[in-house]
C-alpha cells in the first residue's frame, strides 16, 4: 500500500485495517499515498526490497550519513543476494534498518525501512534461503 | 533579574539551567557534561548547525517518563522541561552503526595518514569502540587523484566523509563560495568552482576549509593538521592589525605549519592567507645573519661588539658635535610593544632627543590626532566583536577583505545576512560590490562627501538631539557651518550623485546601530585629520558612540601600529600619550627614566627627510621600516638617506633602505621573540617565542637594550616581561596588565589596576568630557591644484590580499606564485583614449618619477582615476607618488597623486626589462 514509502501488507491483514493513517501506523504499516500495488506470489521479495533500497539510494539527497550510505549499502546487500554472490546478513540488515529509521534526517530514507521491515516480518520465510542469521 | 523564571531541562535525569548561549541541545549538554558525552562529526561551533552526520543523536522526552524521540542534538533547540538522554544503549548502537557506515567508504590507512592521532573520525570511532565494518565488499570512493594544483591547499577526497564543513566554512566564515557539494546521494562529492582544479579556482587560501575538515581530505602543503610535531605555540599574527591568534607547530626547532587555535576571541577560528600560510619568510635564506658595517661603499661582516662600538663612536661624535637633535629614530610597528618602548626610551633618554617616530606617521596618525581632538582618545572606540551587533556599516576608504581579511570577512558575512552597508571609495572593492550605497567619489573629496552627509542629516532633522545636548559641545556653530555648505558644488567636485549620498546619510542616521570603519583612504590625504574629525561628528550627532555595535573604528594597518604609538614612538608624545612639551610630563618622564627628558618636540618622519637633506640631521636609526620602498616620492627619501653620516638599520632582510645603511643589524621575526602586540581594537595580546632566533640574529629589543648599555645607560638586560612591568608603571592605560593576566585572549586597554579591561570607550563620557563638534570646508588637494593640468589622472594606491606592504615578508613565501607584480588599473574610457588594452605595458609617470606597469582595463576604478599596489621593488611605485601631506600630522598623501599614463608596448610584444634595483639609483 502507498508506494515505496508505504507498507507491505499481507492479504490476511487487509480485512483488519481501516483506510486511515493512524490505524496503518499503529499496526506497523504506513498508508503513504494510499495507492494499491499488488505483488504477485511469484515475484521475489528479495527483488522487491532491492527495488526499495534502489529507490532510496537513487533519490537520497546525500546530506545525512545514514541515508546516503545506508540506502546504498542496503542496495548492495540485495544486489549481491540477487546475483547470489553473497547471502543477506540478517542481523546487520536489521541494525541498518533501525539506524536509518531513527537516524535519518528526513522521511525518505527514514521511511524506507518500514516496508522492508513489513516484508521481513510477514514474508521472511520465503527469503530464508537468501539469508544468514549471524554475521 | 530574579523575576525572570529560570528555565530547566534535564540531562540524563539531572536538572540544569538553560542559558542564553544554549542555542541547541548539543551546546546545552556540552556545557554541562563535557565535550565527549555526545560525539559529533559534521558540527563545528564556528558554523551554523547542519545535522548531517546524525552521530550527535540523543533521545528526548517532553515530560518525565514520557515517550522519547531520537533527534540530532546539534540542530534541535533545547526547551524547558525536556528530558534529554545522551548515552543509553540504543543511542550508542545508533552512533556505532552510523560510524560503521562511514567506515565502509573510508580507506582506513590511518598509519600513513597526515592526520593520524588528530582526526575527528578516528577519535569518534575509537571512543565508540569500532575500528572496522561488517559490510561485504562495499563500493568505495577510492583512488580519486589528489589535487595538488594549489600553492597552499591540498585535497585528498578519498578521505572525505561528506560532512560539508568545508563548504560551510568557505561560505559562512570566509564568504568566498569556492566549494560545493556536487551531485547527490552516494555520488555526492566536493568540487571547487564547478569542478575546476583547486589551484585554478577562486580560492583565496584562507585555510578555513582545511581547518574545519575533520579528516585529511582538505589540508595544506604544510600538513598543518599533523600531530607529529614536538609542540604547538600560541602567538599573535604579525601582519595586519586584526591581530589573529595563531598556533605554530614546531618540529626540531623549526616552524613547520601555522593554524589558528580553536579558542580565539579575535578571529573566531579564522585567519587569512598571510597569517596561516605566509610564514616561510622566517627562515628564508635571505635572512640577514650577521651585523654589517659599510666601509668604502661595501658591506663588511662584523661582530656584534664591533658593530655596537662603531655605532657608539659615530653616535657620540654626532651628538657631541651637533647636539642630540642631530640624531633621530624610526621605530617599527611590526615590533612588539616592549621593543617600541625601549627604542623610544633609548632615543629620548640615552640619546636625548624627542625625534622618534614610527610608520603610524604615514598611516593612521590623522586618526589618532583627529580622534584625540574630538573624543580625547586616538583609538578604535569599539571592538571587532561588535560587528555582530551593528545594523549598518559605514566603510570609508578601506578594503578590509584584502587588507584586514578576517574582519573584512566578518563584515561581508553580516552584509550578506542583510545588514546595510555604505561604502565611500573610488574603487569598486569587494565590499563595494555588495554595498547598498556605494559612493564612488573622487580621491581627495572625503571632506566634501562627509559634509554632504552631515548636511542631509541635519536638514532632515535626523540628528540625536539628546546625545548632542548631553554629550557634545559646539553644536550651534556646527549647525550654522553645515547649513551653509553648497551641496551641489560639493557633489560636483566629488563626482557623486546627490540623491545617493542623501539616502546613505539617512540610512546611517536612522539605523539602530551604525558602525563606522575606515582605513588609509581616509587618512592618507591632505585633509586626512579633518576627515577623521568629520567622521567623529557623524557618529556624535547621530549618537552612534559609546555602546555596542557602533563607533568610529580605524582599521589599523600594521599588527602593532596602535602599540607603537601607545609606547611613545611619536615625536610630540611619549609613552602613554603625554605631551613632551609639557613641563609636568617632562618631570614625570625624568623621574621614571632617571635622566633629564628632552623638552623640545622632535621631528616627524617627513621632517627628518628634510632635515637630513639640509644637513641638520646627521644620524638615523631605523627598525624594520623600508622607508625607501614605502614612503612616497622614493627619490627624495633616497636623497635624504644618502645625506646622512650614520644610518643604522635593524632588519631581517636586505631591504631597499638597508642597502643605504652604514650599519645593518640582523633582527628577528615575531616567531623568534616574546612580547605583546596591540591590535586594532586596543587588545594587547601575547607574542610567544615559537623558535629560537636564527643563529647570528638577535630579537630587536635585545639589540636596542644592548646598545643602551653600550652607551652607558642603566637599562637592565632585556626581558619582555620586565619591560612590560616597566610599561605598566608608566602608561596609565596599561596599569593592570601583566603577562599572566593577558592569558590566551589578551586584554583591551584601558586596563584598570585590578585587571578589568574595556571593550567600548566613551560609554558615559568622553575623555575630553564633552565631545567636540568641529567643522571643516572641503579644499582641493594642492597636489591636484599644482599638477593636474600636466598630469590629469589621479593615482591612488593600496594593497592586494596576498601581499603585505613592501612585501618584504610575503614575497619570500609561496604567495609570490599567486601574485607576482603590481598592476595598474585604468578605466575603459581613459584606456581607450590612450590605446591601452589589458596586458599592455604602460608608463606611469609624474613630475617625480616613472614606473612601467602592466595594465588592466576595468571599471572597478572611476573615470580619471588609476590604481595600483606598491608591493614590488622591481616597480617602486612610490617613485611616482607625491609630496602632499596631511595638514595636521604630515601623514603622506598616498591616495592622491597627479599622474599620466602612456602606452609603452602592447600585450603581444616583448616584456619590458624592469630597471635593476631602482632604489640604488640616487
Ligand atoms: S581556503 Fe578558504 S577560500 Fe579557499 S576553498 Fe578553503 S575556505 Fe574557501
Ligand atoms: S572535504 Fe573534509 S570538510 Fe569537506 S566534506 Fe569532506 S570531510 Fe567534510
Ligand atoms: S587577518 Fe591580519 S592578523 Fe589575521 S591572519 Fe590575516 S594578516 Fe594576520
Ligand atoms: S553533529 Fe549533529 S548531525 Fe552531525
Amino acid at each position: 500500500m502507498g508506494g515505496p514509502l508505504g507498507g507491505v501488507v499481507p492479504l490476511n491483514e487487509i480485512d483488519n485495517l481501516n483506510l486511515d493513517f493512524q490505524e496503518f501506523s499503529s499496526k506497523g504499516f504506513m498508508l503513504g499515498h494510499a495507492s494499491v500495488v499488488s505483488i504477485p506470489k511469484d515475484f521475489s521479495m528479495t527483488e522487491y526490497i532491492h527495488h526499495l533500497f534502489e529507490f532510496s539510494a537513487e533519490e537520497s539527497c546525500g546530506k545525512c550519513f545514514p541515508g546516503r550510505l545506508g540506502s546504498y549499502r542496503g542496495k548492495e546487500m540485495f544486489d549481491q543476494a540477487k546475483k547470489k554472490t553473497a547471502k543477506i546478513p540478517l542481523k546487520l540488515l536489521n541494525e541498518l534498518l533501525v539506524t536509518m529509521q531513527k537516524g535519518c534526517l528526513c522521511a525518505l530514507c527514514g521511511a524506507i525501512p518500514t516496508p522492508i521491515m513489513n516484508i521481513l516480518k510477514y514474508f521472511g520465510d520465503e527469503m530464508k534461503s537468501d539469508m544468514v542469521k549471524d554475521n | 533579574m530574579s523575576s525572570e523564571k529560570r528555565k530547566i531541562a534535564y540531562i540524563d535525569g539531572k536538572p540544569y539551567e538553560i542559558g542564553t548561549n544554549h542555542t541547541s541541545i548539543l551546546k546545552f549538554v556540552k556545557s554541562y557534561v563535557g565535550e565527549k558525552k555526545v560525539p559529533t562529526l559534521c558540527d563545528d561551533p564556528n558554523l551554523a548547525p547542519y545535522g548531517a552526520c546524525r552521530v550527535c543523536s540523543v533521545e528526548v522526552a517532553l515530560e518525565k517518563d514520557g515517550p522519547t524521540k531520537v533527534v540530532a542534538s546539534c540542530h534541535t533547540p533545547v526547551a524547558e522541561n525536556q528530558h534529554i538522554f545522551t548515552s543509553n544503549q540504543n543511542l550508542q548502537d545508533l552512533r556505532k552503526n552510523i560510524v560503521e557506515l562511514v567506515l565502509t567508504d573510508h580507506p582506513m590507512e590511518c598509519n600513513t595518514c597526515e592526520v593520524n592521532n588528530n582526526c575527528e573520525l578516528q577519535t569518534v570511532a575509537n571512543d565508540l569502540g569500532i575500528s572496522d565494518h561488517r559490510y561485504n565488499s562495499p563500493k568505495q570512493h577510492k583512488g580519486i587523484p589528489r589535487d595538488t594544483s594549489h600553492d597552499y591547499m591540498r585535497m585528498n577526497l578519498d578521505n572525505c566523509i561528506n560532512c560539508g564543513r568545508c563548504v560551510r566554512a568557505c561560505d559562512e566564515i570566509q564568504g568566498s563560495f569556492v566549494l560545493t557539494m556536487s551531485g547527490r546521494g552516494f555520488e555526492s562529492r566536493i568540487t571547487t568552482d564547478n569542478d575546476m582544479m583547486f589551484g585554478d579556482s577562486s580560492c583565496v587560501s584562507c585555510g578555513a576549509c582545511a581547518h574545519t575538515c575533520p579528516t585529511d581530505a582538505i589540508s595544506d602543503v604544510f600538513q598543518s593538521k599533523s600531530a607529529a610535531v614536538d609542540k604547538k605555540v600560541r602567538t599573535t599574527c604579525s601582519y595586519c592589525g586584526v591581530g589573529c591568534n595563531l598556533e605554530a607547530s614546531i618540529k626540531d626547532d623549526k616552524v613547520v605549519a601555522i593554524d589558528t587555535p580553536k579558542e580565539t576571541e579575535v578571529n573566531a577560528g579564522h585567519t587569512c592567507i598571510k597569517g596561516r600560510y605566509a610564514f616561510g619568510f622566517y627562515d628564508h635564506p635571505d635572512r640577514l645573519k650577521t651585523p654589517l658595517i659599510k666601509r668604502n661603499g661595501k658591506f663588511e661582516e662584523a661582530t656584534w661588539d664591533e658593530a655596537y662600538d662603531f655605532i657608539k663612536k659615530e653616535m657620540q661624535r654626532i651628538t657631541k658635535d651637533h647636539g642630540p637633535d642631530a640624531f633621530a629614530g624610526i621605530s617599527s610597528a611590526r615590533c612588539t610593544n616592549e621593543e617600541n618602548y625601549v627604542f623610544q626610551k633609548m632615543i629620548r633618554a640615552a640619546v636625548g632627543t624627542n625625534s622618534v617616530d614610527c610608520c603610524a606617521r604615514i598611516c593612521h596618525s590623522p586618526t589618532a590626532w583627529g580622534m584625540q581632538q574630538t573624543f580625547g582618545t586616538g583609538a578604535a572606540t569599539n571592538s571587532t566583536e561588535d560587528i555582530y551587533h551593528a545594523d549598518l556599516f559605514l566603510v570609508i576608504g578601506a578594503n578590509p577583505t584584502n587588507a584586514h581579511p578576517v574582519t573584512g570577512a566578518k563584515i561581508k558575512q553580516q552584509v550578506m545576512k542583510g545588514k546595510k552597508l555604505i561604502v565611500l571609495d573610488p574603487i569598486t572593492t569587494e565590499l563595494a560590490k555588495l554595498a547598498d550605497y556605494h559612493i564612488k567619489l573622487r580621491p581627495g573629496t572625503n571632506v566634501a562627501v562627509l559634509n554632504m552627509m552631515l548636511h542631509f542629516i541635519i536638514k532632515s532633522k535626523l540628528y540625536n538631539a539628546d546625545f548632542v545636548r548631553d554629550r557634545t559641545e559646539g553644536f550651534d556653530n556646527f549647525l550654522k557651518e553645515i547649513e551653509r555648505q553648497d551641496i551641489d558644488q560639493l557633489a560636483k567636485v566629488a563626482g557623486v550623485d546627490k540623491q545617493l549620498v542623501k539616502e546613505a546619510a539617512i540610512a546611517y542616521a536612522t539605523a539602530k546601530n551604525s558602525m563606522e570603519f575606515h582605513g588609509l583612504g581616509v587618512t592618507e590625504h591632505e585633509q586626512g585629520s579633518k576627515t577623521v574629525m568629520l567622521i567623529a561628528d557623524l557618529a556624535m550627532i547621530t549618537g552612534n558612540i559609546g555602546r555596542k555595535g557602533v563607533g568610529v573604528n580605524p582599521l589599523r594597518g600594521q599588527n602593532n601600529v596602535q602599540g607603537a604609538a601607545d609606547m611613545g614612538c611619536q615625536p610630540h608624545q611619549g609613552a602613554g600619550y603625554f605631551e613632551v612639551a609639557d613641563k609636568k610630563n617632562q618631570k614625570f618622564y625624568t623621574e621614571k627614566y632617571g635622566v633629564t627628558h628632552p623638552t623640545k618636540p622632535g621631528l616627524k618622519i617627513p621632517q627628518m627627510f628634510e632635515a637630513a637633506i639640509n644637513k641638520e640631521l646627521k644620524g638615523v636609526w631605523i627598525i624594520g621600516e623600508d622607508i625607501v620602498q614605502t614612503d612616497p616620492n622614493s627619490a627624495h627619501v633616497i636623497e635624504a638617506m644618502n645625506s646622512l653620516e650614520l644610518l643604522v638599520v635593524q632588519e631581517i632582510f636586505m631591504s631597499e633602505t638597508a642597502k643605504l645603511a652604514t650599519v645593518v643589524l640582523p633582527g628577528t621575526t615575531f616567531l623568534e621573540k616574546d612580547g605583546t602586540f596591540t591590535n586594532t581594537e586596543r587588545r594587547v595580546q601575547r607574542v610567544n617565542r615559537a623558535v629560537p632566533p636564527l643563529p647570528g640574529t638577535k630579537p630587536d629589543g635585545v639589540i636596542v637594550t644592548e646598545m643602551m648599555q653600550k652607551l652607558g645607560f642603566d637599562q637592565p638586560t632585556y626581558d619582555a616581561n620586565q619591560v612590560l612591568a616597566e610599561i605598566a608603571d608608566i602608561v596609565p592605560f596599561f596599569k593592570g596588565i601583566t603577562r599572566e593576566r593577558l592569558g590566551k585572549m589578551g586584554l583591551q586597554w584601558p586596563v584598570k589596576e585590578d585587571g578589568t579591561d574595556t571593550q567600548i570607550l566613551h560609554t558615559e563620557e568622553f575623555k575630553l568630557g564633552k565631545g567636540r563638534l568641529k567643522n571643516f570646508d572641503w579644499k582641493e588637494s594642492s597636489e591636484i591644484e599644482a599638477n593636474h593640468k600636466d598630469y590629469p589622472l589621479i593615482l591612488t594606491t593600496s594593497r592586494v590580499l596576498q601581499h603585505y606592504n613592501a612585501a618584504t615578508m610575503t614575497r619570500r613565501t609561496s604567495n609570490i606564485n599567486i601574485v607576482d607584480e603590481d598592476v595598474l588599473l585604468i578605466h575603459p574610457k581613459d584606456a581607450a583614449y590612450r590605446d591601452l588594452n589589458t596586458g599592455d605595458i604602460g608608463r606611469l609617470y609624474s613630475g617625480r618619477g616613472e614606473v612601467a606597469l602592466k595594465v588592466e582595463v576595468t571599471d572597478k576604478v572611476k573615470e580619471g582615476i588609476v590604481f595600483t599596489t606598491f608591493h614590488f621593488p622591481e616597480h617602486m611605485v612610490n617613485m611616482v607618488t607625491g609630496h602632499g601631506k596631511d595638514e595636521e600630522t604630515m601623514c603622506a598623501e598616498y591616495k592622491v597623486s597627479s599622474v599620466q599614463v602612456q602606452k609603452i608596448s602592447n600585450q603581444f610584444k616583448t616584456e619590458i626589462q624592469p630597471k635593476e634595483n631602482q632604489a640604488e639609483v640616487s
